[in-house]
């Protein structure tokens, strides 16, 4: 016989292939734990399911507030093309030209236009007639549906469409005024305009508009050549380029070129997308979604926490077997293949969770505000809250990659550990070793602090980026982890040594004491959920208290007069005005006008308010109060008031000075006082009307407002019969809207707000379970040494409880800083305003004591529901 | 002492009690009677029922016929509380595995049941002291279980068992788990506090050296008593 060597390990003639041991011993490991243990499996998925779910369903709940808010300003404003307009003046041959460069051989057609007023001259003269001129023949190519396409006269069948287009009396009007004039086509009318009167032929009557547009009813239609001629002009006052809506990427195409437009002019020409010039408060809103973005952002992180929590409860709960089986002579890299199987498996469990849980969450904060918001916001909403490709590949992306991040650590330790470490329990600390560092918490937080003092970034758009303001918002949160994570064992122990306690409290701290790294990381995601939750209540809170008395400031006349956004009058005529003044109701008509103006290289609005009798009439919330006239440098032409925002940008306040260049030359102006206004993020400088008059060529007031006599009925039907191309709206109209606005807005962060919290409290909840779980063995101990089960729901009613408080202490800590972050320096570096800080205290006790209490709770429960489940016997079994 | 002549009160009768898990009969019919301040070792093949039989006694699992009672009280009658109150007061554990509490250090894991048995804050570290100098554990007294060797564990879980001064101690292969040596100290510790504090004992063993510190030795199988007559059985 021949002389075998013994073999070294194995005694097995064909050792099955390295992959099927694996996949055999996985079935025998995890998936036998899986199957034993079904509900700490269970609350495994569930953990990895929340922290998907939350994150998928505050994503959404978000994007359908901003569809809903995109639908709605598009709605209300019924633009579909790109508007260039001047500051001052008009666009010249030479602008124009380089405007058509800009737009070159693009699907997109550029319509210059000529505005002015005209009036009827014939039986019903001085009726006040809008007059618009257009390049007939050039619109004929345009791809249009917009409210331009129906000026378009109706296909002429006669051969000479071309002449009648250039013939310079051509007329196209609106029915209205064809009904009023007793028009019909083919007769000649004379109209005045400039002091002169003209013999037009009426063409034809303009269709009725579409979609809602409607032709403003005193609307007549010019060829461009006509109209500038008629009214005196040397070029166009507005450019309008039309996109075919129906090209797919039609609002892209938008975008591009009113970047490059933008681009092109420079500061002298303003470029508007649709919806740009919004009714009031819609700059606000744009902010407030800035500042939910930036928090729901936060949700993300509390959903990597839940991950890490549950993968971290998934490694420490077999790390024994880790060791056993490295002893049995499994390599680390084969253990760590074999938990990378495990948490793929638990980490798509999960992922499909939180799928299910998401569109779950995100369904229900839509449903609590469909009605309201079916109504304003159109169907978009009802779209955007279903599941999309994308939250699918964010979701995978978050559960798997985030499992797989999660688990790492916890598991490199345990496969790398020499196994007897691992299996002499105790002293092998696995888990998240950075929250073991509450020394590097304190420096990020300080870090946060220093970093306050960096200006914000300016961005090409204008705008500015206040890099600031997120450094330390991501520092405070993350040094914020540490500090919490690391400050429950100092503040157990310490609880834990006062021996006048009562022993079950005493013990839940001693428990507590020797946190584990799940402590850890339940503490961690708790602090964030609920430092999230809190300030967006107090976000909610502060915009809500800014907004109703802003609104109740900005609306304080009794009628608000103005040219509607689409169609009617471009603005406000001095004759109007005039005619109001006269009227025995009204006791003042405050008229203004305003424009942008280049100012050192950015476009500020500046505008003209009839003083001092604005400051008679109106109260404003002042950041500066108006000094005296007296106070008014002789070298200056006139004064000025500017709103926050403009202090911010050019960084001049009260008693500085400002040069505009004007037509009429350079001009000086002294600043006199400093307002509140969040109606514009981009600088108001408003200055005095009769000055403003003498600078600029005015053809019109922008709007007025209108103070009755106390107690005079308001003839508003009258007003608007009279002047049918403007917009008379009661002041409580005007404030009505804007505060529904604002309160769908607000009915969406108190969902998500409500979202948080709940993904808090069942994070909390399942983390308890988890923990205490595993710990049973040292239940059935304490059961053994005589505690009953009112002791033992005590003492972990106290674990509970205190682990909670630290969070939520933490959690209220990190939400007023973060609050007071997003109030006083990221809207003020980015939006330039000040919100009123304002703490809901109330609400936010109650809603720490809730978490707390649900800490105290679940412990509780923990401990009725393992009583049922084993029954009273020895740690052995 | 005499253990064949029964003392008027006995501190601990079991009478003919039966036990299964399912189908198994674990416990069948055993009778038992245990005096005041009695040492008994129970031996017996693995999985004989001994381990549960403790457990019986000492109110932390239910028999299924017959009854238990201690000082005369039946375990049965009351309820879970009245159970754990019992050994809070009375009856103290020593298992095979120590149980200490991990998250505790050895002076705590002792302190523990004599803070729920409502011992005042003084007595309790007198008593503790006391406990951790009579095991010899003075020295390390501060270390947490993971960082004690298993004698040393096995002579806290010791101490903790005897905090609240039992009338009966019950102790589940309490050297099972120690090298010779430390199993004599072990051994030695038990004898000399139980008849230091009165406290009766039940011992499982499986290492018949060992029963050396006690009165009598019962043998199972099959969860009934071999050998000699059951001392309950007049
Ligand atoms: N919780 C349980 N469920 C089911 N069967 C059990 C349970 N506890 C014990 N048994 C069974 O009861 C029998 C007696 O168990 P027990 O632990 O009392 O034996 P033992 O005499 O203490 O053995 P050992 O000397 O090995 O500790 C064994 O067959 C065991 O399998
Ligand atoms: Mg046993």
């Amino acid at each position: 016989m021949r002389a075998r060597p013994l073999p070294h390990a194995s005694a097995s003639p064909a050792p099955p292939g390295p992959a099927r041991r694996l996949g055999a011993l996985w079935r025998k490991t995890s998936l036998r734990h899986a199957r034993n243990q079904p509900w700490q499996t269970l609350a495994l998925v569930a953990i990895l399911g929340l922290g998907v779910g939350g994150f998928l369903s505050i994503q959404m709940a978000n994007r359908a507030a901003v569809t809903g808010f995109e639908g709605f300003t598009d709605a209300v404003t019924g633009r579909s093309t790109v508007t260039v307009e001047k500051a001052v003046g008009a666009f010249s041959a030479g602008e124009l030209g380089r405007i058509r460069d800009t737009v070159g051989l693009r699907p997109a057609e550029v319509v210059p236009l000529v505005e002015g007023e005209a009036a009827t001259a014939g039986t019903d003269p001085g009726r006040p007639l809008r007059l618009l001129g257009v390049d007939l023949v050039g619109i004929q190519n345009a791809p249009v549906a917009d409210s331009s396409a129906d000026l378009l006269p109706p296909p002429g069948e006669e051969p000479g469409l071309w002449s009648i287009l250039r013939d310079r009396r051509s007329a196209w009007v609106a029915p209205e005024v064809a009904r009023r004039e007793g028009l019909s086509p083919g007769e000649t009318w004379t109209i005045r305009a400039r002091g002169e009167e003209h013999a037009l032929t009426v063409r034809g009557v303009l269709p009725p508009g579409e979609g809602g547009v409607s032709v403003p009813p005193n609307l007549v239609v010019l060829d461009l050549a006509a109209a500038r001629s008629l009214l005196d002009r040397g070029g166009v006052d507005r450019v309008e380029i039309l996109v075919d809506p129906e090209l797919p990427d039609a609002e892209a195409l938008r975008r591009i070129l009113a970047e490059e437009l933008a681009g092109v002019g420079g500061g002298a020409w303003q470029v508007l997308l649709p919806g740009q010039q919004q009714a009031a408060g819609a700059q606000m809103t744009a902010a407030f979604r800035l500042n939910l973005l930036i928090l729901s952002l936060i949700a993300l992180l509390v959903g990597l926490y839940l991950i890490a929590l549950g993968m971290d409860a998934a490694v420490v709960k077999r790390r024994r077997e880790i060791g056993i089986l490295r002893s049995l002579g499994l390599t680390a890299g084969e253990i760590r293949k074999l938990w990378a199987l495990d948490i793929a498996a638990l980490a798509l469990a999960g992922t499909a969770a939180g799928l299910v849980l998401g569109s779950l969450g995100s369904q229900l904060v839509v449903r609590a505000v469909a009605r309201t918001v079916n109504t304003l916001y159109l169907e978009t909403t009802a779209a955007s809250a279903q599941l999309q490709a994308g939250d699918v590949a964010m979701a995978l992306l978050l559960g798997l990659g985030g499992g797989l991040l999660a688990a790492w650590l916890p598991l490199r330790d345990a496969a790398s550990t020499p196994p007897a470490q691992v299996l002499s329990a105790g002293r092998f600390r696995p888990g998240l070793g950075l929250l073991r560092r509450p020394g590097l918490g304190l420096v990020l937080v300080v870090f946060g602090l220093a970093v306050l003092w960096l200006p914000p970034v300016p961005l090409p758009a204008g705008s500015r980026f206040p890099v600031a303001g997120y450094a330390a918002a991501f520092a405070w949160l993350i040094g914020g982890t540490l500090l919490v994570a690391g400050i429950v064992r100092p503040v157990a122990r310490a609880l834990a040594g006062r021996r006048s306690l009562p022993p079950a409290l005493r013990h839940g701290f001693q428990r507590l004491r020797a946190a584990s790294s799940r402590h850890r990381l339940a503490v961690a995601g708790l602090f964030v959920a609920t430092g999230m939750a809190l300030s967006m209540g107090i976000m909610v809170g502060s915009f809500e208290s800014t907004v109703v008395r802003w609104l109740n400031v900005r609306f304080q006349a009794d009628v608000y007069l103005s040219a509607p956004d689409a169609g009617g009058q471009p603005g406000v005529p001095f004759a109007t005005v005039e005619w109001l003044e006269a009227q025995p109701e009204v006791r003042a008509v405050l008229p203004s006008a305003r424009f942008p103006v280049p100012l050192e290289g950015r476009t500020v609005l500046l505008a003209g308010a009839r003083y001092p009798d604005l400051l008679e009439e109106e109260e404003f919330l002042w950041i500066e109060e108006p000094l005296p006239l007296s106070a008014q440098p002789a070298d200056a032409d006139s004064f000025a008031v500017v709103n926050e925002t403009f202090r911010y940008r050019f960084g001049k306040g009260q008693g500085d000075r400002v040069t505009l260049t004007t037509p009429a030359g350079p001009r000086t102006l002294w600043i006199r006082a400093v307002k509140a206004d969040y109606g514009n993020d981009r600088g108001l400088l408003e200055t005095d009307l009769r000055a403003l008059r003498s600078w600029f060529d005015i053809p019109f007031y922008t709007n007025a407002v209108i103070h009755t006599e106390p107690g005079a009925p308001i003839p508003l039907e009258t007003w608007r019969a009279r002047e049918t191309g403007l917009q008379f709206l009661r002041q409580g109209e005007l404030r009505a809207t804007a505060l529904r606005i604002f309160g769908e807005t607000f009915t969406i962060a108190q969902a998500i707000q409500v979202l948080g919290l709940g993904v808090a409290f069942a994070g909390l909840a399942l983390a308890l379970l988890t923990i205490i779980r595993e710990d049973a063995a040292s239940l059935r101990t304490l059961r053994c040494l005589g505690l009953d089960e009112r002791r033992i729901a005590k003492v972990l009613a106290t674990e509970g409880a205190g682990l909670a408080a630290v969070a939520v202490l933490g959690g209220l800590v990190l939400s007023l800083a973060l609050a007071a972050l997003l109030i006083f320096v990221i809207n003020r570096q980015s939006f330039g305003w000040t919100l009123l800080y304002r703490l809901p205290a109330t609400e936010m006790a109650l809603q720490a004591v809730a978490i707390v209490a649900t800490g105290a709770l679940v412990g509780w429960l923990c401990a009725r529901s393992t009583r049922a489940r084993d029954r009273p016997s020895s740690p052995d079994s | 002492m005499d253990a064949s002549s029964p003392s008027p009160t006995p501190l601990l009768v079991a009478e003919g009690i039966s036990k299964h898990y399912d189908p198994q009969p674990v416990l069948r019919g055993l009778s038992l009677r245990l005096d005041p301040g009695e040492r008994l070792a129970l031996m017996g093949p693995s999985g004989s029922g001994k381990s549960t039989l403790l457990h019986c006694l000492g109110g932390i699992e239910t028999v299924d016929e017959g009854r238990i009672l201690f000082r005369g009280e039946d375990l049965a009658a009351l309820d879970e509380s009245a159970r754990a109150a019992l050994r809070r007061s009375a009856i103290g554990f020593v298992f095979q595995f120590f149980h200490l509490l991990p998250t505790l250090s050895a002076r705590e894991n002792i302190e523990l049941p004599l803070e729920f048995a409502g011992v005042s804050s003084r007595e309790r570290r007198e008593r503790v002291e006391d406990l951790l100098a009579a095991v010899g554990m003075t020295h390390r007294a501060a270390g947490t279980p993971s960082e004690l060797s298993g004698g040393e564990c096995q002579r806290i879980a010791l101490a903790r068992a005897l905090a609240i001064r039992p009338r009966l101690l019950l102790a589940d292969e309490p050297t099972g788990n120690l090298d010779t040596a430390s199993g004599e100290r072990v051994l030695d510790l038990l004898a000399e506090l139980c008849t230091s504090a009165g406290t009766a004992l039940v011992m499982v063993t499986h290492q018949p050296e060992t029963t050396r510190i006690c009165d009598r030795v019962l043998h199972m199988r099959d969860g009934q008593w071999i050998g000699e007559p059951t001392p309950a059985e007049e």
